[in-house]
């Protein structure tokens, strides 16, 4: 092993290549920070070339590889795997171009999320996908994990606004796919490529769509008295023909961490609040307004907050966006579970959620983007309470098969990772997950790069995350 | 190519039966004598015609699924009911396309602007590959985030990875109302840049568009009729040349663009994709070396080339290779069905291997580049 290591460093300038056990302990884990592995050695290249040459070594001596952006992954994406090396790529963070004729950025795989939007700005442009992560994660990150956030239902996912891809595969073959046109001739190689997780080999540079920024914003705070109403206020919106940039629920356990967190004043005593925001120009805006006004009072509002201005708009989101640091104010630990299900099936999904919460007698604060049916249920429990992780990670496992069940997806937004590797033959029957493998095959034979994830593995170590993400207990970033 | 063999399957089953039956099986639609739907080699035609019929809808979910083999005309009227569209603006319409083969087909109209084309809105098939066995793909959710994203793959693949028996798509609630306007510029490179800025201004625009041969750019608002006067009014202040389009001279026109039959009758009709950088120069490099009506859709991501002759395409191809563009035939007689085509990557062929280990879709990625075609 330490001679192939020899032949890598050979390969690149000095200091790419770290071994030193305290340098590398930081990229041990990810943000499920339960499973750690130390990886053999981990590179930090400073160019595309130093990328290519690092996986072809990988390729010649066939050594797994996994691909790092910022390690904010939640299912166990970035995970090193035994005897394999960790290729982090926080120093490639240039914004190649940035063209507001072409409306599109080209960027190196390390570049943070947030970075896009506050380049593209000066031009009225911004990148859509902005996963609560932003602030932190990179691109390349978000590309493997077709990331999302609150805007996905009017947006969609980060594969709507990625038109071209640069990669190194992991054959050791460099591709170049898309183009800066947002059409395009032949099957959609960008498109296949992102969300497959890291399996096919690392992104090197990412041609990305950008958006005109919305003009105006019209914020809705609603209370109801059940979730089931709030799940209902969501069709209506929907059936009334408006297409809001975010729709978003919070019910009485999320509202309590948020008031205890940030006492962001939302509507005592309700059950449930749903935040409505509409987004455009202003004159559309101001139409809708009306449109939303009427729609919300045919549904039995408990309460209602509109805001006025700026501050106000950013207090109704301060309280959504701080509840999964927040609930550390209700309970020791968490579990987060991110599942979706068909957006009219959402109120029935809850009271699910509610009759598992209570048949396993552990507490399930939850969150969702309600938009698009993704939900994000934290499941609370104290890990000093013998048994009460055991318990956690049942009702986990078991909102995700409801989701199944239901027709839905085991993750809207993270990842299957090593988290749910498991429940992958759940959602796909076993013709699909071999073409999968063949596909998978077909970019990288000897399965090196991500080696472990999204497909089930005997060895799978058990899902024990609890608790906050580093980055959030020293308060970078929070999740949405 | 072609053969005379059809096979005309009315259920999943019998679809897949079909295509074991037969070697080298190309999959269609509608059946019209599109460039797409031939083969270099001698083949069965499969038509999913008979898979027709909506099979799941709920308007308060954004989602419906149906047979590949459902006319988009059929959909739409069912959307319409519930007031719902695709925003992605369906092409050919009128013509007879079904779902399938607009999907493989890739292709999108001017609504593509907005929000993204018809990629963006597709998101899940049941369909069957080379060795006959049946794969669901994607999900039957607005969001979804597990395995490969294998429906975004499909568009654009021409029935080469398989043959979709179900889809799913993603659908939004319909604007209220619609208003065009237009603009007359002096010349391609001015339109660009005009675009271009009202690309990004706050107006939301739903479709910008420019015909070449008028110098005019189209926009198209999509929203409550008082909005859009407003909204014209400030563009108004904006370009002093803006002029109001009447609503049935608008839907005449934009009709004309998604079936693609804005032309005095051409031989063929080829795909360009481009940009709002590209596209002037594109244009005035065509109109210089032949006879050809240039239509250029979605802010100047795709140059429709309406050719006069085929022999003109040889001409038109030369061009593509110098200024590095690519270009589909769609429609009409053609020698090829691509022009300035990239030579096969092993990837290419390894990923279509993967999909169809026997061979028995045609060949995207194949060998012999150019196989005959006629309309
Ligand atoms: C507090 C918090 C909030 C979050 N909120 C959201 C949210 O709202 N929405 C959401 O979608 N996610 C969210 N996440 C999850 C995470 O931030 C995203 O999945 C993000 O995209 C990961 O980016 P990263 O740079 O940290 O990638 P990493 O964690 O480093 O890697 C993620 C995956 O991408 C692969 N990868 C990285 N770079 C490349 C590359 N160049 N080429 C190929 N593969 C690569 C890795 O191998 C791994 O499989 C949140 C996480 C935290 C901790
Ligand atoms: C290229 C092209 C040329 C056309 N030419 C004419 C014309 O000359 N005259 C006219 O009146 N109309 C024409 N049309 C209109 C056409 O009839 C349709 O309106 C439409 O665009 C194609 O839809 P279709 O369902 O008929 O698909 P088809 O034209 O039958 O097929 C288009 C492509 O999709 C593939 N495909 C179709 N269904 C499936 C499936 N279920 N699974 C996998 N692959 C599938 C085919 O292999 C083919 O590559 C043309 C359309 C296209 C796209």
């Amino acid at each position: 092993m330490q001679q192939a290591i020899a032949r890598l460093t050979q390969r690149l300038p000095p200091d790419r290549v770290r071994q030193d056990a305290a340098f590398n302990a930081a990229f041990e884990s990810d943000g499920l920070t339960a499973f750690h592995q130390k990886p053999l050695a981990v590179v930090i290249p400073e160019s595309t070339e130093e990328v290519i040459a690092t996986v072809r070594w990988c390729h010649d001596e066939a050594i797994p590889f996994v691909a790092r952006g910022s390690g904010t992954s939640l299912s166990g994406g970035s995970l090193p795997v035994a005897d394999g090396i960790v290729i982090a790529l926080n120093r490639l963070n240039k914004i190649l171009d940035l063209d507001p004729v072409n409306r599109t950025a080209v960027v190196e795989p390390g570049v943070v999320n947030i970075k896009v939007t506050e380049a593209a700005s000066k031009d009225g442009l911004y990148f859509a996908p902005d996963p609560s992560s932003q602030t932190v994660c990179t691109i390349g990150g978000n590309v493997a994990f077709n990331s999302g956030g609150a805007h996905c239902l009017k947006y969609g996912m980060t594969s709507n606004h990625v038109i071209g891809i640069k990669a190194v595969l992991g054959n050791g073959d460099v591709v170049g796919w898309g183009s800066p046109s947002t059409d395009a001739i032949g099957a959609d190689f960008p498109g296949l490529f992102t969300g497959s997780e890291g399996l096919f080999g690392i992104a090197t540079e990412i041609t990305l769509r950008l958006l005109p920024k919305p003009e105006t914003f019209h914020t809705v705070l609603v209370g109801y008295r059940s979730l089931q109403a709030a799940g209902d206020a969501v069709s209506a919106v929907i059936e009334s023909g408006l297409l809001p940039g975010a729709m978003e629920i919070m019910d009485a356990l999320s509202i309590e961490a948020a008031e205890a967190a940030v006492k962001c004043g939302y509507p005592k005593g309700c059950a449930a609040v749903l935040i409505v925001e509409l987004e455009g120009p202003r004159e559309r805006v101001e139409y809708e307004t009306q449109q939303l006004a009427d729609v919300i009072a045919r549904t039995d509002p408990y309460a209602q907050h509109v805001a006025t201005t700026l501050a106000e708009r950013l207090s109704i989101w301060k309280g959504r966006k701080c509840v999964f640091s927040a609930v550390g104010h209700i309970s020791p630990d968490f579990l987060v579970q991110d599942g979706v299900v068909p957006r009219n099936r959402l109120g029935e999904a809850l009271v699910r959620i509610q009759e598992i919460s209570r048949d396993v007698g552990i507490r399930v604060a939850n969150v969702f983007h309600a938009g698009d049916g993704n939900l994000h249920p934290m499941i609370l429990y104290d890990g000093n309470v013998p048994g009460e992780f055991d318990k956690a990670e049942e009702v986990c496992s078991r909102i995700i098969k409801v989701c199944i069940e239901m027709g839905g997806s085991i993750t809207g937004e993270h990842g299957v990772g090593m988290e749910k590797r498991e429940f992958l033959p759940d959602m796909f029957d076993p013709a699909t997950v071999e073409l999968f493998h063949r596909i998978r095959r077909a970019f990288d034979p000897l399965e090196i790069a991500n080696r472990g994830k999204m497909f089930p593995g005997a060895d799978a170590p058990s899902l024990s995350m609890s608790g906050l993400h580093p980055l959030e207990k020293a308060g970078v970033i929070s999740r949405e | 190519m072609n053969n005379d063999t059809v096979s005309q399957p009315t259920s999943i089953d019998e679809l897949r039966d079909a295509l074991l039956c037969c070697d080298k099986a190309v999959v269609v639609g509608n059946q019209t004598k599109s460039p797409l739907c031939m083969s270099g080699e001698p083949h069965t035609t499969v038509s999913v015609r008979g898979l027709s019929g909506v099979v799941q809808y709920e308007p308060s979910e954004f989602t419906f699924t149906a047979y590949a083999g459902t006319p988009v005309a059929d959909v739409q009227s069912v959307l319409s009911e519930r007031g719902q569209y695709l925003p992605f603006d369906p092409m050919l319409v009128r013509a007879g396309a079904t779902l399938g083969g607009t999907i493989a087909s890739g292709l999108s109209g001017p609504g593509r602007f907005r929000y993204g084309s018809i990629r963006d809105f597709f998101l899940g098939a049941k369909m069957i590959l080379g060795d006959g066995t049946i794969v669901n793909v994607g999900g039957k959710v607005v969001k979804n985030a597990a395995g490969f994203d294998i429906p975004k793959f499909l568009v654009g693949c021409c029935g080469e990875f398989g043959a979709m028996a179900e889809v799913t798509f993603k659908v939004f609630p319909k604007p209220i109302d619609s208003a065009t306007l237009s603009l007359r510029c002096d010349s391609a490179e001015q339109a660009s840049q005009w675009m271009a800025t009202a690309a990004i201004r706050r107006w939301e625009l739903d479709a910008i568009d420019y015909h070449h041969a008028t110098s005019t750019i189209y926009f198209r608002q999509r929203g409550p009729r008082d909005t859009n006067q407003a909204i014209a009014a400030d563009m108004k202040t904006q370009y002093a040349e803006l002029q109001p389009v009447d609503d049935v001279v608008a839907e005449t026109f934009w009709s004309s663009i998604n079936e693609l039959d804005w032309h005095a009758p051409a031989a063929v009709i080829v795909k360009i994709p481009s940009t709002p950088r590209q596209f002037p120069s594109l244009c005035d490099a065509i109109d210089q070396a032949i006879p050809a009506s240039l239509h250029v859709s979605g802010c100047g991501s795709v140059v429709w080339a309406a050719v006069e002759s085929p022999d003109s395409l040889q001409t038109l191809e030369t061009v593509l290779t110098q200024q590095s563009h690519r270009g589909l035939c769609v429609r009409g007689k053609a020698e090829s069905l691509h022009l300035n085509r990239p030579s096969t990557t092993k990837i290419e062929m390894a990923v279509q291997r993967a999909f169809d280990p026997s061979g028995r879709f045609k060949r995207q990625f194949a060998s012999h580049p150019h196989g005959t075609v006629s309309s």
